[in-house]
């Protein structure tokens, strides 16, 4: 954790430098440590030869004339020397004449020994010539304290650790200095690239140098703005989606409610449908009733007439002759009776398809019925104008599975938009059932020769509330309804249709059995 | 307590009178010397002042002796020697000079020589077996290498002799005399004899294995075989008995070269051993370890 490592550049580089220096610093300080260690040592060994050398010329008089007073004199001078912690004088023979080295420990001394020769030359150690005028006096040893060089060492060590200290943090100040300025330009880059990392893009750099790092400080700046002139950007259409978004959430909000408007409108009239149906059952009721008497009591009144001895030739009744009167009688009585019958037939759907009745699904529907329905339905909302409903029904259709309400509603909004897009002057509306062996369908048809349906309209014709027609009372819900409920009977639905050319809507529903056709 | 005062600053400023009859002289403070001294004070019954010319940048002995009114004065050293030549009218007993004899001494100088006569030596190579006896001389004419030079022609010894101007010439004229002689003579010579030109003759004697014979028995320490000298006592006893017939009375007779009346003969076994010479001979000249 002490040597968690930085996280800026700056005190990256001047850890780096820091561990650098510090490596340097130790290295050379040792080196110079050792050295000046082995120079200590070496000038102490050259000492020791030096004072060995000095004893061995002084001493040769005395040692020659044994002169055991100048020999002890001179030995005890010596040995008054600063380190100097022994001596040893042997004669020629090995006699020892002076020594002062017996308490010295051996082990902490330098010690250096010669020998002790008449002429000039002094030779090292066992060096008997095999001249005797030059045959070795004796030997002196010195024995020189290495106590000094402790303490030298000591003192070395102390004053090589301080100078290095001193060196160490003198570079650190300076480096730090010198690394401060140089990458002052890269903390300001990292201090803008920081800024723009949280966002703040208002920050504009002073360059404060021209180089690779203030290139790239300048850089920054004009990153800053345009990211700021951006963020504007953004902000703006950000402004002008949330405000589109609103507009489109109230749109929708508004398609919404009138979606629910109108289911409430279509529950409304469904209940009021089912309520009118009610009213008007019992009139039709009577009707049917009354219109049954007349019926059969109308052909007795004729033949009551016939029978009587009134000359008929001469018998108008409202103005016809009695002939066609009679016929128009039977025929109106019909008609009468024919058509209560039909208003009850239409009371009952309207009232069952207000109620949801018929909607659950059966496996023997029959399309031709369907068809048959929605005429009813058609011929009762009295939408027909001045078209023309053909029919043309094949006959032993296979039969499919559904809800006979639910294809009669579809197939009243087919029949409905095409009388929608009927001419003033009127067209034709074809309705034609079959049966596809290849494809196992049974296919209801409507075919109209109106205005037909724009390229651009035929993509929206399932969209809920698309209408062309809304003038005319259409919600525009018709066909997505219609496609809702093709696609619960597993069928197709399907158009063709071509400006000026009319529309064919194909409807195919999957047959339950397959005919013997 | 003004008189106490006057009678302090007289006698702090004022010489006191010594009231001495022998001034000594010395060169500096030496053994030798103080054993001289005292032989002669003890075998005397004088006061004296004592002087030590190494104790003082310049001594005035004119006015010392002018001022104290000794009446004799003993010089010991070559140093004294030279400073009591200014004292004229005063009595001078000078010991330990090896300086030679001045052609115009002070009138009143008794000087005991520290010579020893040529015969000695000669008897001494001779018992050794010298026959070749190498000597440095700053001066031919001298009396004592003129003394020197007969004694050992007599003797049947033949003297090399090499002139020597200077100290510094003295380790190349001991050069010259190598394979050339059996011994070397050290005489004293002022002129040569230096402490550094005293080694010289030591290192040659002990590098070229020609040993050498001393005229002071202070060289047996540096490398003479032999040396004769003189017993410091004996010395102080003969400056008192000079001394003596001075204060008795004793003027002029006792002016002059007074010799000592014995020498020693001292030998050194260790050096004469480096030489593989015996020690027998010089015992049969009386010779002393």
């Amino acid at each position: 954790m002490f040597l968690k490592r930085p996280k800026s550049f700056q005190a990256r580089l001047f850890f780096v430098f820091t561990i650098g220096t510090t490596l340097v610093t130790v290295v050379i300080a040792t080196i110079f440590f050792f050295r000046e260690q082995q120079s200590f040592y070496k000038s102490t060994e050259e000492r020791a030869h030096l004072l060995a050398t000095i004893m061995a010329t002084d001493l040769r008089i005395p040692l020659f004339s044994g002169d055991q007073s100048e020999i002890k004199q001179l030995a005890e001078n010596m040995a008054n020397q600063p380190d100097v912690v022994g001596i040893t004088i042997t004669g020629r023979n090995g006699k020892v004449l002076f020594n002062s080295a017996a308490q010295t420990n051996i082990v902490k001394t330098i010690r250096h020994k010669r020998a002790i020769m008449p002429r000039g030359g002094i030779s090292d150690d066992d060096s008997l010539g095999s001249d005797q005028t030059n045959a070795p006096l004796g030997e002196v040893a010195i024995f020189l304290s290495t106590h000094g060089l402790q303490q030298k060492t000591n003192s070395m060590l102390i004053g090589t650790a301080t100078l290095a200290l001193i060196f160490w943090l003198a570079v650190l100040s300076i480096s730090y200095a010198v690394l401060k300025s140089l990458t002052a330009s890269q903390r300001l880059l990292m201090e803008g690239l920081a800024a723009m990392r949280a966002a703040n893009f208002d920050i504009q750099l002073q360059v404060t140098s021209n180089d690779d790092l203030g290139d790239a400080i300048q850089a920054v700046n004009e990153l800053a703005l345009t990211l700021r002139q951006r963020e504007e950007s953004i902000r703006q259409l950000h402004e002008d989606l949330l405000h589109a978004k609103q507009i489109e959430f109230e749109t929708e909000k508004k398609k919404d409610m009138a979606k629910l408007i109108q289911a409430n409108r279509m529950t409304s009239l469904g209940l009021l449908v089912s309520s009118m149906a009610h009213e008007i059952n019992n009139p039709v009721s009577t009707i049917l009733l009354d219109s049954g008497f007349l019926k059969n009591m109308l052909p007795d009144i004729i033949a009551t007439i016939e029978q009587s001895e009134i000359d008929l030739q001469e018998v108008t009744i409202s103005g016809l002759p009695f002939d066609k009167a009679r016929v128009e009688l039977l025929a109106a009585g019909d008609n009468i009776l024919a058509s209560v019958r039909r208003i009850e037939s239409v009371v009952k759907d309207l009232r069952a398809y207000s109620l949801g009745a018929g909607t659950s699904f059966i496996s023997d529907l029959d399309i031709n019925r369907v068809i048959t329905g929605a005429k009813t339905i058609i011929r009762a909302q009295g939408r027909y104008g001045n078209a023309t409903i053909s029919e043309n029904l094949a006959q032993g259709l296979p039969l499919v599975t559904g809800s006979r309400h639910q294809l009669e509603q579809v197939v009243v909004n087919l029949i409905l938009n095409s009388l929608q897009a009927m001419p003033p002057e009127g067209g034709l509306v074809e309705i034609i059932t079959s049966f596809d062996p290849e494809s196992r369908n049974a296919l209801i048809t409507v075919r109209d020769n109106g205005e037909g349906i724009p390229p651009e309209n035929l993509s929206k014709l399932f969209e809920p509330f698309f209408s062309t027609h809304k003038e005319q009372g259409g919600s525009g819900l018709g066909l997505y309804i219609s496609s809702y409920i093709i696609n619960e009977h597993r069928g197709q639905l399907t158009f063709e249709s071509s400006p000026g050319g009319g529309t064919t809507a194909h409807l195919c529903l999957p047959a339950t059995t397959i005919p013997n056709i | 307590m003004r008189l106490l005062l006057l009678i302090v600053l007289l006698l702090a400023f004022t010489r006191p009178s010594l009231a001495y009859e022998l001034l000594v002289v010395q060169d500096q403070h030496s053994a030798v010397y103080d054993t001289v001294i005292k032989a002669t004070l003890a075998a005397l019954n004088v006061k004296e002042r004592i002087v030590i010319l190494s104790d003082a940048a310049e001594t005035d002995l004119t006015r010392i002796v002018r001022e104290d009114h000794p009446r004799a004065v003993l010089a010991v050293g070559g140093k004294s020697l030279f400073e009591v030549y200014q004292l004229h009218r005063i009595p001078v007993v000078s010991v330990f000079s090896y300086a030679p004899q001045s052609t115009d001494p002070p009138r009143g100088l008794a000087r005991i020589t520290m010579q020893v006569p040529a015969e000695r030596f000669a008897a001494l190579f001779r018992s050794m077996g010298f026959k070749r006896i190498g000597i440095l001389l700053s001066s031919r004419t001298s009396a004592y290498a003129v003394e020197a030079a007969t004694t050992m022609q007599k003797a049947g010894i033949r003297l090399v002799i090499r002139d020597t101007k200077t100290p510094r010439e003295v380790g190349r004229q001991l050069d010259s005399l190598r394979d050339q002689v059996d011994a070397i003579w050290m005489i004293a010579d002022p002129v040569i004899i230096t402490p550094d030109s005293v080694d010289q003759f030591a290192l040659f004697s002990m590098q070229q294995r020609i040993p050498y014979v001393s005229y002071t028995l202070a060289h047996l320490r540096k490398g003479a075989i032999a040396a004769f000298g003189v017993n410091p006592n004996d010395l102080g006893v003969q400056a008192a008995e000079i001394l003596n017939s001075i204060f008795n009375g004793a003027e002029s007779s006792d002016a002059g070269m007074h010799p000592p009346h014995k020498h020693l003969l001292r030998y050194n076994s260790t050096t004469l051993g480096h030489f593989s010479l015996p020690t027998e001979p010089l015992r049969r000249l009386g010779g002393m370890e």
